[in-house]
C-alpha cells in the first residue's frame, strides 16, 4: 500500500510537471531553426552560422542580460557574434536570432563536434520563460592527416576548378580575326597604290601613281591632264573627248557619281590645253590645279575599284 | 577698239548663221548636221559636194540655203552631153529672127552669184568639170572678151553613187578642190519618215522654200568676214600637234596602230590628206569653233568636220577604191578613236625630265 501510494505520488508530481511544461511551450516556441548548409569537412577557422526564430507572447521579451556572451569558447568553438531582431504580429512577438560560431578547435584526425545548445530566456509575464536551441553535430576535419610530417606528402587533392567553356569566345575571335583582316584588306585596297590585289592597277590607279610623283609647274600640269586623259582613253577604248561623255557614263555607269567633275575636268582641260593662247580661265595656280587632279584621279581610282 | 569692233561683228554674223540654220531646219528635217557642214562651208568659204541618193532633198536644201544667203542662185544639170561652153553662153534664135547669144549660167548674174549648183556632176564629162573647176579655184572667168569676176560664187555638186552607167568618175585632184564632201541621207526617225510621207507641205518643194527667210546673210560681205573670223580663232600648240597627227595618220595609219577589219593598212593608203585638204580642214574647224561660241580651236571642233573633209581626199589603192565610201568613213573614224591629244609620245619626255 505504502508503494502503492508513493507510485500514485509520483505520478501525480510527475503530471503536474509536464502539465506546467506543457503551459510554457504554449508561451514560447521555436518556428524555425536553420543551422549550416554542410555538416562534415569542417575545419578549423571556419565560420558557421544558426539562425532561430522564436515566437513568445507579445508580453514577453528576450533578456539580453541572459544571452549567450559573445566570445565566449566552449569545447573550442566560439561565439564570435549574435544579433536579433524582433517582429510584433497578433499579440506575438518573433524574435530572429543570429549567432556566429567559429571553429577554433583542433583535432589531428576527423570527429565530431557541436555547436552547443544555446538558451534563450524571456521576461515581463507573470514568470520568466525560456527556450533551448539544441545542439548542432558536425564533423571536423583536421588540416593535415595525423602523423604525416612530410609536406609533400600532406598536400590533399583539391577540386579541379571547372573549366570555362571558351568555344563561343574561339568563334568571336575568329569572327574579330576575320573581320579584322578584311577590313584591312579592304583599307589596302581603298588606299594602297601598288598593285598588291587584283583589280588595283586599274588606269585611274595608274594615272593617280604617275600625277602624284609629278612637280608643281606649268609642264607637270600638262603631263598630268595627259595621263589623266589616257586613262579616259583606255576605259572607254577610243579617244574620249567632252562631246561623248554621256556616251561614256552610259557604257561606264560606276563613274556616273563623278559625272560633273568628268565635265569640269574636261571643260578645265579644254582651256588649259587648247585655249592658252587666248584665254586665262584657267586662273588657278599649278599647285592647287595639280591637287585637284590628283584627288579628282584618287577618286575616279575609288569609282574604277567600286568602293 | 578694233577688239571690240570685231567682237560685235563676229557675234552679229554668229547670230546671223545661227538664224539661217534654224531658217533651214523648218523646212528641211533630219539633216540637221548637213545644215550645220553646209553653214560651216559657207563662212569658211568652200565648195561642197553633196552624194546621196534620188529624191532625199538636195535641191530643196540647196535652194532654201541660198535664199538665206542671198544673191543670184544659177543651176546647171549634168548630163553626158553638157560641154563647158553650155556653162558660158547658150544661142538661140531671137525675135528678129537672128541666132543670139547670152551669158550662159556661170556668168549670168556676175558678181552677185553667190550658190552654183551643180547637179550631178559626175554625169558631165570631164572636160566640163576642168572648165568647173577652174572656176572653183580662180573665180573669174575670161568671156566675151573680158573679164567676169565670181568672188562670192560657192559651188554645191552633187553627186548620185547609186548610177555608175554613162558618168565620169571626178578624179582625186578635182575632189580635192571641193571642201567638203556631204552625205545626204534618208532621216532614220520615223516619225519624220511618216511627216515626210504624209505632210503635204513637204511635197511642194517651190512653196517650202518660200517660207525660208530671204537674204540671211549678206552674201557679198561674206569673204571679208570669214578672214576676220578665220583669223581670230586661235590655236594651241597642243592642238597643232595633234592636227598634225591627224594628217600623218591619213597617210600612214599604221604608225599610228590603226586597224580596219578585213584591210591591210599598211597597203590601203595610195594618198592621204593634202595640205590644201589640211588648211580647209583648219578653216572649217575654225568656223565650228566660233559657231560654237569660242576663240580658240578645240579637237571637237576638227572632229566636227574631220570624215567630211577628209574621206574624198584619201586615194585608196586599186583593190580598195571600189569599197571607199565605206573604208573611208571607217577610216577616218578610227583615226579620230585612236589618234591621242594630247599627243602621248611628245608627253613622253617631258615625263622622262
Amino acid at each position: 500500500m505504502k508503494n502503492l501510494m508513493i507510485k500514485f505520488a509520483l505520478s501525480a508530481s510527475l503530471l503536474l510537471l509536464a502539465a506546467s511544461a506543457s503551459g510554457q511551450t504554449l508561451d514560447v516556441k521555436i518556428l524555425n531553426l536553420t543551422n549550416p548548409a554542410q555538416s562534415n569537412g569542417i575545419q578549423v577557422g571556419d565560420v558557421l552560422n544558426r539562425t532561430v526564430e522564436i515566437e513568445v507572447d507579445s508580453q514577453y521579451q528576450l533578456s539580453k542580460a541572459a544571452l549567450p556572451l559573445k566570445g565566449e569558447n566552449r569545447d573550442g568553438i566560439e561565439l564570435s557574434d549574435l544579433t536579433f531582431k524582433s517582429t510584433q504580429h497578433d499579440k506575438k512577438s518573433i524574435y530572429t536570432i543570429a549567432l556566429r560560431y567559429q571553429v577554433f578547435a583542433s583535432a589531428a584526425k576527423p570527429v565530431v563536434m557541436q555547436l552547443p545548445e544555446e538558451q534563450f530566456t524571456f521576461t515581463g509575464g507573470t514568470q520568466a520563460l525560456s527556450v533551448n536551441v539544441p545542439v548542432w553535430h558536425f564533423w571536423f576535419s583536421p588540416l593535415v592527416a595525423e602523423g604525416i610530417t612530410n609536406a609533400k606528402d600532406n598536400l590533399q587533392p583539391q577540386y579541379k576548378p571547372a573549366l570555362i567553356d571558351l568555344s563561343a569566345h574561339y568563334t568571336r575571335l575568329l569572327l574579330s580575326l576575320a573581320l579584322l583582316a578584311t577590313g584591312l584588306l579592304g583599307l589596302i585596297y581603298v588606299n594602297a597604290d601598288k598593285r598588291w590585289l587584283p583589280f588595283m592597277n586599274g588606269d585611274f590607279a595608274q594615272a593617280h601613281r604617275s600625277i602624284k610623283k609629278l612637280r608643281s609647274d606649268q609642264a607637270s600640269t600638262r603631263q598630268a591632264l595627259m595621263y589623266m586623259h589616257q586613262a579616259f582613253n583606255q576605259i572607254y577604248g577610243a579617244n574620249l573627248f567632252a562631246n561623248e561623255l554621256d556616251q561614256f557614263l552610259v557604257v561606264n555607269p560606276k563613274f556616273l557619281k563623278l559625272k560633273e567633275d568628268i565635265r569640269i575636268f574636261f571643260a578645265q582641260s579644254n582651256a588649259a590645253l587648247f585655249a592658252g593662247h587666248t584665254q586665262t580661265s584657267h586662273q588657278k595656280s599649278s599647285e592647287q590645279y595639280m591637287g585637284e587632279l590628283i584627288t579628282l584621279s584618287k577618286r575616279l581610282r575609288d569609282c574604277e575599284r567600286g568602293v | 577698239m578694233h577688239t571690240a569692233t570685231t567682237d560685235i561683228q563676229l557675234a552679229d554674223w554668229r547670230s546671223h548663221a545661227l538664224t539661217l540654220e534654224n531658217e533651214v531646219k523648218k523646212v528641211i528635217v533630219g539633216q540637221d548636221k548637213a545644215i550645220r557642214l553646209m553653214n560651216i562651208a559657207i563662212f569658211a568659204r568652200g565648195h561642197v559636194l553633196l552624194e546621196g541618193g534620188v529624191g532625199v532633198g538636195k535641191t530643196t536644201l540647196l535652194q532654201s540655203i541660198a535664199r538665206c544667203i542671198g544673191g543670184a542662185y544659177e543651176r546647171i544639170e549634168g548630163t553626158v552631153d553638157l560641154m563647158p561652153n553650155d556653162l558660158i553662153y547658150h544661142t538661140y534664135l531671137g525675135e528678129d529672127g537672128r541666132p543670139q547669144i547670152d551669158e550662159g549660167p556661170l556668168l549670168r548674174a556676175g558678181e552677185n552669184l553667190s550658190v552654183f549648183f551643180f547637179n550631178e556632176i559626175n554625169r558631165a564629162r570631164p572636160q566640163v568639170h576642168a572648165l568647173m573647176l577652174r572656176v572653183m579655184a580662180e573665180k573669174h572667168l575670161y568671156a566675151f572678151k573680158k573679164e567676169y569676176r565670181l568672188p562670192h560664187m560657192v559651188v554645191f555638186a552633187d553627186r548620185n553613187q547609186v548610177e555608175k552607167n554613162e558618168t565620169f568618175e571626178i578624179p582625186s585632184a578635182a575632189r580635192d578642190r571641193f571642201m567638203m564632201e556631204i552625205p545626204i541621207d534618208i532621216p532614220a526617225d520615223r516619225e519624220l519618215r511618216k511627216a515626210l510621207m504624209f505632210d503635204v507641205k513637204y511635197q511642194h518643194a517651190e512653196s517650202l522654200t518660200k517660207q525660208v527667210a530671204s537674204n540671211v546673210l549678206q552674201f557679198d560681205q561674206l569673204n571679208g568676214f570669214s578672214d576676220i573670223l578665220q583669223s581670230h580663232i586661235q590655236s594651241s600648240d597642243a592642238l597643232e600637234e595633234y592636227a598634225l597627227d591627224l594628217w600623218e595618220s591619213t597617210q600612214h595609219p599604221e604608225k599610228f596602230g590603226i586597224k580596219l577589219d578585213s584591210v591591210d593598212v599598211n597597203r590601203l593608203i595610195h594618198t592621204g590628206a593634202s595640205p590644201r585638204g589640211m588648211g580647209m580642214l583648219l578653216k572649217a574647224a575654225r568656223v565650228h569653233a566660233w559657231l560654237m561660241n569660242r576663240e580658240s580651236l578645240y579637237p571637237e571642233d576638227i572632229h566636227a568636220v574631220f570624215h567630211e573633209l577628209i574621206a574624198h581626199r584619201l586615194v585608196f589603192n586599186a583593190m580598195y577604191e571600189n569599197r571607199r565610201t565605206v573604208l573611208a568613213r571607217e577610216l577616218t573614224t578610227q583615226i579620230l578613236s585612236t589618234v591621242a591629244v594630247p599627243s602621248q609620245t611628245r608627253s613622253a619626255p617631258a615625263k622622262a625630265a
